[in-house]
């Protein structure tokens, strides 16, 4: 505490000395307004200082302020965003000030972890876009509204489902098992769902890209950090806000199937003219016709999506508040599937004892409602035959008794229920209170409260559900979480132009989650008549007791775990001179989920700037006007992906939800529930290292017309979580595989953003940016000691009586998502694929046929180019998004060409291309394919009409669209696939990279109409 | 001042404050909710009981483990049907070319190890203490032990939980381990075959040493035939098992009263799934014969030479389903165009697309099919049974040269099953015997090597060396257990 006395008393010294009461008398009060320059708005909160004193004052709600000057006084106005102004205020009593917007936006501030600071002084990699960069376009979450944007930020949207949300990767692949998806922070609370925020109340985002900027969060940090802020209310006039758009959505592109008369004629080929006598395959109705059914079309539809936004702010300079309420629905356009959500957000700002306290208050609600589809129904549409038709006569399904492959879709489609609902409430307070002149103590406190219902239902009497005996479902789980945080600030300035900030924190965060779910058959096939779906479906799982009569031991079941995050932390930031930027950052953080041996983990980081174009050599000039140097190097941590509990050696039930413990009682002759070990142990158990170091170069060029971003990145992550496998001896391991850390991987990397207003005259501008990545992956290490990752195969190659083919491998020194499989020499005269050897022959044995490295379904490069035009008061952009240097295996074409399987399934036309007798599938690069693409991702025309008078301050009507058009060799559907690459839900095995199967949701295109109030 | 104090005390409630919460929250010790942390289990006679009941169900993935090896014998393939069944793994079984890396030999490893753990981890529990308790869990992992020199030759021989890795032990170590495990065992186990249903029994502890002295020369090089036929006298003499009348109501779905049954894993199409020979072997159509929940997957079916060795008047052919294929109300279904017949003759092991690849092979029904069954059936599955101790016997006779002996075991088979008896007997002839007695009951690999015809040929498969007669170790354990070395022949 001695310390601390000192330091207070030597602040409190300073404080009198600069306290305005002890400075001369004044001789007279001038009063004035600061204006913005680009819209006339009042700035309230802009800082009004008498150069060369310490006198000075802040605007008030209306942009007005009063101050007691002596004479030949010149007041320094400056403003966060704006280029700050002096004016020689002479003799003059009332003086109007127009600020201008700061083109060089050197001046906006960057929100980091715990704070934000001014973007000249920044180290780290930060990215930061306002809503003015969002995407046009459908966007029902923040990520789609920023794809393309932020370079080494790919978003993938692998899908036309609304209720798929995209895959994100920041600057590569780090992990497998530890999670892979950024962490979240909205409004300083941490880790909350992305897809629960209306975009249309995020104020900013900010990507915290490197180590350096990413450490403060610790072991959460690793695939980089996402903040996003909200809008709030600003001191003034109440403004009404009201946004609205309809859109409506059709398939972008059709798979090429053939149609009824296609596919008879090349049975006829294949097969011979016989096989049109099998009445089963190839009906006729009562004229003796055959019918012809394009089952796509069947299933879809045109999709329409609506959303409409009510937005409410003002305030006083000590209390200001927004409230927001958004309605989205969008309908998928594969039938029966949509996606609704309703927002409420509520944000206040108090002001109280002297303003040295600031409050804000955060409330989201976010309910959503999904109707989500079976996706073998889209699969069982392709392959589903042209010439049979959707009902029998009777009404009833069409139906092919006996056949393993075809099942009416239209049935599927109708006899599925898949409803999910899901709520959202996050409330946080935020408190800083300044105790002395720069020492703020800060509390953080937040609740996030999360409930999610599914509900599932099968139709017994459906050809393809008869398996499922009428399982009908539902599941409640509750994840709830406490956030608290304790913060200390010490800012001081020294010199004229240098300063030192010192932040110190603790942080809490308890996390408890449970739940649970029935399950009930309610279809014995002999009942089936009983009709229970159509009754009951989910709504009365209790209606058909008794009949467990499917095996497995979870239905009924339950869970519930808990763990918690302990953390300190500590950032101290020099900023000398405008020249020179020094942040360090060090995070403790202990996990309840880590093994005994390894509880706490600590995360540093260190970096500086320098800005060159401070210094003598370099200033002045007018090509280059600004320049800046980065460097950083990180720890941070990953362990998202590890659960509650997975260091310990427990009895429990089987985690597969089997009936693997149940064993059987001799005794009382009956089946009964037992307790086996789960799990191996892991004391060592613990988080992901990642380390990084990070190399840019922020420039600005031609007067600030252009200004770039370029950046350099080595990555690489050690202790790499995945389930390895372990020996079985009989003494130490229980069960095959144990979460471990063991692995590296290694991500390197170069981004660039570069762009500016090219063309700025009165009536036009033109504004454009590129941005780009290019960035390479390597599997470094998968095994040590008792741990081996095994053969870890994926990318499942899936074709008839194929088993488990797949069409990649991990393994050390090579990249993650890499295609490893035999090269196709032809066929033989038999229709068999032949594939070449390990002596260059050719063989027509998968197993014999050497294997190749044929690139990666991972993309090599990503573009953006985004632009704007402005013309009077029409305004117009798109953006191009392009994705290079990736390969795709097209496994939809391999199955859809089997002539073999002709009276299986439909194909696709270019059946012709391939021998008659062709009937085994096989993985070859006979399906390798570039997956490169360029996309109009989204295009917008608006026209801003003037309105005159107070009443309307805003009205804006535009037109809109997603994925016009998609240039690309890709001869599938679409080249966009997942590429997730963490694990999927089987815990063993990566998710696909770069496959094409034949259940995705189709991609759509989309208009839209809409029109912005604000009043 | 005052203002000062102010602040300075300010600034200490927060420090309080601060320091207060650290020391609170800085626990990270784990609170298990919904499973038991394993060192708080076990204390009651229940508790005990459910952990004694799911070794028994790990026992039970002896079905899947030893039905995919199955096809390495000359009983049982999984032809090529056009683009069907075109995995690897079905023909370098039937062509004995197996990799070393092979699936079903880490399965064959884990169903062993992963289940030795579990029993060794049980076998210290104070609540398992008894000589009782010790005697049935010290037999289930001498079970296991048998199980891995069987098929591996060269293993591990686990025998305690935790420490050191073992060191590889020859197949006679492992052989003797066993031999005196059970041996010391036997004067504990139980007597009452109902109450130990499906559990290792005195009985089944006698079998596993009849089969271990019966494969002796195989396993040692030394043959111990008297010490195989007093073991099987042990269990025949007892009384408490007999050869049933009807054959195959001991693959009934209720066979659990079967009188047959000395070891079996129970199973119930509910409560205990995992039996589900029905999908793998039957024809598509077949689903509508049984009325079947799903389509079956139309793969494994018997050779031609091999139905062949059946007389028609052996009950033990009606295990085969032949012919055509009807619906469940009799109207005879087709496959495209032609009536669904299955047919005897594989024409070659790869087959071109088209509804002759689907339809070739008979198909077993020895284990009853459910009519309705959706996937799994509640059949229990049958290790060992009273029936082939009559030929072990017999066989050890045979060779012995107690001809009489021989005969009269054999033919107390045969007359059971509608066939007449033999009046003379060969080797052959016992071997041919086993075969239509225990037809996919998976003791075939075992029969031909102990008769030394394991390498010869038979359809699809040419003369093969006789160091296959060990499956190799796993590759994977080998790459992650420096103890081991590979089998003699294997690519080490």
């Amino acid at each position: 505490m001695l310390k601390v006395y000192h330091i207070f008393k030597s602040l409190l010294c300073l404080l009198i000395l600069l306290s305005p009461g002890w400075t001369l008398a004044q001789e007279r009060t001038i009063t004035g307004k600061v204006m913005s320059a680009d819209d006339n708005m009042q700035l309230p909160g802009a800082n009004v200082l008498v150069k060369g004193s310490s006198s000075g004052t802040v605007t008030d709600s209306e942009g007005q302020f009063s101050l007691a000057i002596g004479d030949n006084t010149t007041l320094v106005i400056s403003f966060v965003g704006y280029v700050s102004q002096e004016v020689a205020v002479g003799n003059q009593s009332n003086i109007t000030i127009s600020l201008v917007p700061d083109a060089t936006s050197l001046a906006e501030v960057i929100v980091v972890g715990y704070g934000t600071i001014q973007k000249k002084d920044l180290t780290g990699s930060v990215t930061n876009l306002s809503q003015k960069d969002f995407n046009a376009g459908i966007n029902p979450n923040p990520l789609q509204a920023i794809q393309g944007k932020v370079a080494g930020l790919n978003i993938t949207q692998p899908s036309g489902d609304p209720n798929t949300a995209p895959t994100v990767r920041l600057r590569g692949y780090t992990s497998l098992a530890g999670g892979s998806d950024p962490l979240y922070v909205v409004d300083g609370v941490i880790g909350v769902p992305i897809n629960s925020i209306s975009p249309s109340d995020i104020d900013r985002i900010d990507v915290l890209k490197d180590a350096s900027a990413s450490a403060i969060y610790g072991s959460r940090a690793a695939n980089g950090v996402i903040m996003i802020t909200t809008k709030r209310g600003k001191d003034g006039k109440p403004t009404i806000s009201f946004n609205n758009y309809i859109a409506m959505e059709n398939i972008s592109k059709r798979l090429d199937l053939m149609n009824a008369d296609e596919y008879r004629s090349e049975v006829t080929r294949i097969k011979g003219a016989a096989s049109l006598s099998d009445g089963l395959k190839f009906p006729t109705d009562a004229n003796g016709n055959g019918y012809n059914t394009d089952w796509m079309k069947q299933i879809t539809r045109t999709g329409y999506t609506n959303n409409h936004e009510l937005a409410l702010a003002g305030g006083t300079s000590q209390l200001s508040y927004r409230g927001s309420l958004n309605y989205m629905k969008r309908e998928g356009i594969v039938k029966n599937t949509d996606f609704e959500r309703i927002t409420g957000r509520f944000n206040v700002d108090q002001k109280a004892l002297n303003d040295k306290l600031q409050i804000q208050y955060n409330l989201g609600v976010t309910r959503t409602n999904s109707n989500l589809t079976n996706e073998d129904v889209i699969n069982r549409a392709i392959l589903f035959l042209p010439t049979l038709p959707v009902h029998n006569t009777d009404g009833s399904y069409y139906e092919v008794p006996g056949s393993f492959d075809l099942y009416n879709p239209v049935a599927m489609q109708q006899n599925f229920k898949k409803p999910s609902a899901n709520t959202l409430l996050v409330g946080a307070i935020n408190a800083k209170y300044e105790v002395a002149k720069g020492l703020t103590l800060g509390v953080n406190g937040a609740l996030q409260s999360e409930q999610g219902r599914k509900q599932e239902a099968y139709n017994v009497d459906t050809k393809a559900y008869l398996g499922m005996l009428g399982q009908v479902s539902q599941s409640y789980a509750q994840a709830n979480n406490k956030l608290l945080e304790l913060t200390a600030q010490y800012k001081t300035n020294f010199g004229s132009s240098s300063n030192l900030t010192v932040l110190g924190g603790y942080s809490y965060q308890g996390f408890v989650n449970d739940g649970f779910s029935a399950m009930n058959n309610i279809g014995d096939p002999s009942l089936a008549d009983v009709g229970l779906y159509n009754l009951y479906g989910y709504n009365n799982l209790g209606a058909y007791q008794g009949t467990l009569i499917r095996g497995q031991s979870n239905y009924v079941s339950s869970y519930k775990n808990t763990s918690a995050l302990i953390s300190f932390f500590g950032r101290a930031t020099v900023n000398l001179t405008d020249k020179y930027n020094i942040t360090a950052t060090v995070r403790r953080d202990g996990s309840t989920k880590f093994g005994a041996n390894n509880k706490w983990g600590t995360f540093p980081s260190l970096a500086a700037g320098w800005t060159l174009s401070n210094e003598g050599f370099l200033s002045g000039g007018s090509t280059l006007n600004y320049l800046k140097l980065r460097v950083g190097w990180g720890q941070t941590g990953n362990a998202e992906g590890i659960s509650p509990y997975r260091s310990l050696l427990l009895y429990g039930t089987p985690p597969d939800g089997s009936t693997s413990y149940s064993y059987y009682d001799p005794v009382s002759k009956q089946f009964l529930t037992g307790v086996d070990i789960t799990q191996n142990a892991n004391p060592n158990l613990k988080w992901e290292v990642l380390s990084q170091t990070n190399i840019g170069l922020d420039f600005e060029l031609f007067d600030g017309k252009v200004t770039g971003t370029l950046e350099v990145y080595d990555k690489r992550t050690k202790d790499m979580l995945y389930n390895y496998t372990v020996p079985l001896d009989g003494k130490n391991y229980f069960t095959k595989t144990q979460l471990a850390n063991v692995g590296e991987m290694s991500n390197k990397g170069i981004e660039l953003s570069v762009g500016g207003d090219v063309i700025s005259g009165d009536n036009f501008r033109w504004n454009t940016r590129v941005v780009g990545s290019v960035f390479k992956n390597m599997v470094e290490k998968l095994s040590s000691g008792d741990y081996q990752s095994g053969q870890i195969l994926y990318n499942n190659f899936n074709g008839r009586g194929l088993g488990l083919i797949t069409a990649s491998q991990l393994r050390e020194g090579h990249p993650m998502g890499e295609f490893y499989i035999p090269h196709f020499r032809g066929y033989d005269e038999n229709g068999n694929i032949q594939y070449e050897t390990e002596d260059g022959g050719v063989t027509t044995d998968y197993g014999s046929a050497k294997k190749f490295e044929k690139g990666s379904g991972i993309p090599k490069a990503t573009v953006s180019w985004i632009n704007t035009f402005t013309y009077k008061h029409f305004d117009f952009s798109f953006q191009l998004r392009g994705v290079f240097g990736n390969k795709i295996i097209n496994n939809l074409r391999s199955n859809l060409t089997l002539s073999g399987s002709i009276l299986e399934n439909n194909m696709i036309r270019d059946i012709d291309q391939y021998p008659a007798n062709y009937s085994i599938p096989g993985l070859s690069d006979q399906w390798l394919e570039s997956g490169s693409f360029v996309r109009l991702d989204n295009w917008q025309l608006g026209y801003n009409i003037p309105v005159g008078g107070n009443a309307i301050k805003n009205a804006r009507v535009y037109v809109a669209g997603n994925n016009l058009f998609v240039i690309t060799a890709y001869k599938g559907i679409d080249p966009e696939l997942q590429v997730k690459g963490d694990l999927g839900t089987d815990y063993a095995t990566p998710n696909s990279i770069g496959m094409d199967y034949s259940n995705i949701y189709p991609k759509t295109r989309s208009f839209q109409l809409g029109v912005n109030l604000t009043f | 001042m005052k203002n000062f104090l102010a602040i300075k005390r300010r600034v200490a409630y927060a420090s309080i404050l601060l320091i207060g919460f650290n020391l609170g929250c800085t626990d990270l010790g784990e609170t298990v909710y919904d499973q038991v942390p394993q060192d708080q289990y076990g204390n009651t006679e229940g508790q005990l009981n459910t952990l004694i009941g799911p070794l028994y169900t790990g026992l039970g993935s002896y079905f899947s483990t030893f039905e995919l090896l199955n096809c390495v014998t000359d009983e049982e393939l999984a032809p090529t049907r056009g683009g069907d069944w075109g995995e690897p793994e079905w023909k370098f079984m039937t062509e004995h070319t197996w990799p070393t890396n092979f699936y079903g030999f880490d399965n064959m490893w884990s169903f062993v190890y992963g289940n030795i753990a579990k029993v060794n981890q049980k076998i210290t529990n104070p609540g398992f203490q008894s000589p009782e308790a010790q005697a049935e869990l010290k037999t289930l992992r001498a079970f296991y032990h048998y199980v891995a020199l069987d098929n591996f030759g060269n293993v591990l021989i686990a025998d305690e939980t935790a420490g050191a890795t073992p060191a590889q032990s020859s197949r006679k170590e492992v052989y003797d381990y066993v031999e005196k495990e059970l041996l010391a065992a036997l004067p504990y186990l139980s007597t009452d075959v109902r109450a130990k249903y499906g559990r290792m029994s005195k009985y089944v502890a006698h079998m596993i040493l009849a089969k271990l002295y019966l494969n002796a020369e195989v396993y040692t090089g030394t043959p111990q035939w008297s010490n195989a036929i007093a073991q099987c006298d042990s269990i025949i003499q007892s009384g408490k098992f007999i050869i049933a009348g009807d054959f195959l109501s001991t693959f009934s779905v209720n066979n659990e009263n079967s009188p047959e049954i000395i070891l079996s894993t129970p199973f119930d199409k509910s409560k205990r799934t995992g039996l589900y020979l029905q999908m793998s072997t039957l024809h598509y159509l077949h689903q509508q014969t049984y009325d079947l929940g799903s389509a079956p997957w139309n793969g494994y079916c018997t050779n031609a030479e091999f139905y062949d060795t059946f007389e028609d008047d052996d009950v033990r052919k009606q295990m085969w389903l032949t012919g055509q294929i009807y619906s469940s109300s009799g109207e005879v279904l087709f496959d495209d165009t032609q009536p669904a017949i299955l047919t005897k003759e594989i024409p070659s092991f790869k087959m071109p697309a088209g509804a002759d690849a689907r339809l070739a092979g008979y198909r077993s029904v020895k284990y009853e099919v459910e009519r309705g069954a959706t996937f799994d059936m509640s059949n229990d599955f049958v290790i060992f049974r009273i029936s082939d101790v009559y030929l072990m016997r017999g066989e050890a006779h045979q060779r012995l040269g107690h001809l009489g002996e021989a005969l009269d075991d054999v033919n107390a088979v045969r007359t059971k099953r509608g066939v007449d008896g033999f009046t003379t007997l060969t080797l052959d002839d016992i071997l041919a015997e086993r075969g239509r007695e225990l037809a996919w009951e998976y003791h075939r690999r075992q029969d031909l090597i102990r008769f030394g015809k394991f390498e010869n040929a038979w359809p699809f498969k040419p003369v093969t060396p006789d160091y296959l007669r060990i499956f190799p170790i796993p590759q994977s354990q080998i790459a992650l257990n420096p103890n081991l070395i590979q089998n003699p022949g294997y690519p080490q």
